[in-house]
């Protein structure tokens, strides 16, 4: 196979993994206007000043300073809600996050007081829906420390998972076949 | 006044009531709001309460005090 011939498959095999986007509403999804963007600051302007409104003091100095705090919850222990949309319920102790947000939309101050308003005065109806996973060993990590820690490792490089078949750009066809 | 705050995408829908005459179809509104969504699966929790009374969750209409958050039902993510 000549090289233009194989350049064209390799555009092919790309062009099949990230398609571009022909409807008008799914492009304007990936980049809304400047107008959906104000409206969703301007949410989450208001959500943040309702969340640090109901704050403890304790929790209200927490969250300025870090913009994360600890709510304590019944029989279960001391738990860390960090500014992210997933899993971002951390459990001091075990290094676990929870991940169970509002079915609606919701500004991110919003999912932190509805989490914490969860956690401190319903945790059952909480973890009854939550999906957990291991985020820290624990013990290995100081725990005053662990969720600056979570927080490190998610701004970090991300690891992007691919598909065993999209490793190889190497055209199947032409391929010299071995006789047994 | 009493004031329910439904959690959204704004931020949150505030509805103002009182007992009074006046507040008649704001404290209707209100009422028909905390019961439809209480039967969807949201959860709604007393806060703000003064005197240093903890935050409580709250599941009837008659029991709200000066403010309610209505949380809109939790999935697991």
């Amino acid at each position: 196979m000549d090289v233009r011939a194989f350049a064209r498959l390799i555009g092919l095999r790309l062009t099949r993994a990230w398609p571009e986007p022909e409807d008008p509403a799914q492009e304007a999804a990936h980049h809304p206007p400047s107008a959906l963007l104000a409206a969703r600051n301007a949410a989450e302007v208001r959500a943040r000043q309702l969340l640090v409104r109901l704050l403890t003091p304790q929790q209200r100095e927490d969250f300025k300073l870090h913009g994360y705090f600890a709510v304590q919850v019944a029989r279960r222990g001391k738990f860390w809600i960090l500014p992210s949309s997933i899993f971002n319920v951390l459990n001091a102790e075990t290094g676990a996050c929870y991940c169970a947000a509002p079915r609606a939309e919701v500004p991110l101050s919003d999912l932190m007081l509805a989490q914490k308003l969860l956690l401190e005065n319903d945790p059952e109806a909480f973890f009854s829906v939550a999906n957990r996973r291991a985020e820290l060993m624990p013990g290995l990590v100081d725990e005053r420390l662990s969720p600056d820690r979570v927080m490190q490792a998610r701004r970090g490089p991300a690891r992007s998972r691919i598909r065993c078949s999209q490793l190889s750009m190497i055209p199947h066809m032409d391929r010299p076949r071995t006789r047994s | 006044m009493k004031m329910l705050r439904v959690l959204d995408s704004s931020g949150d829908r505030v509805i103002t009531f009182d007992d009074s005459e006046a507040t008649a179809l704001a404290r209707a509104e209100a009422q028909a709001v905390f019961e439809r969504m209480l039967a969807l699966g949201s959860t709604a929790f007393k806060v703000n309460r003064g005197e240093g009374k903890p935050d409580e969750k709250v599941t009837t209409f008659s029991t709200l005090e000066n403010e309610t958050i209505l949380v809109p039902r939790i999935v697991g993510g």
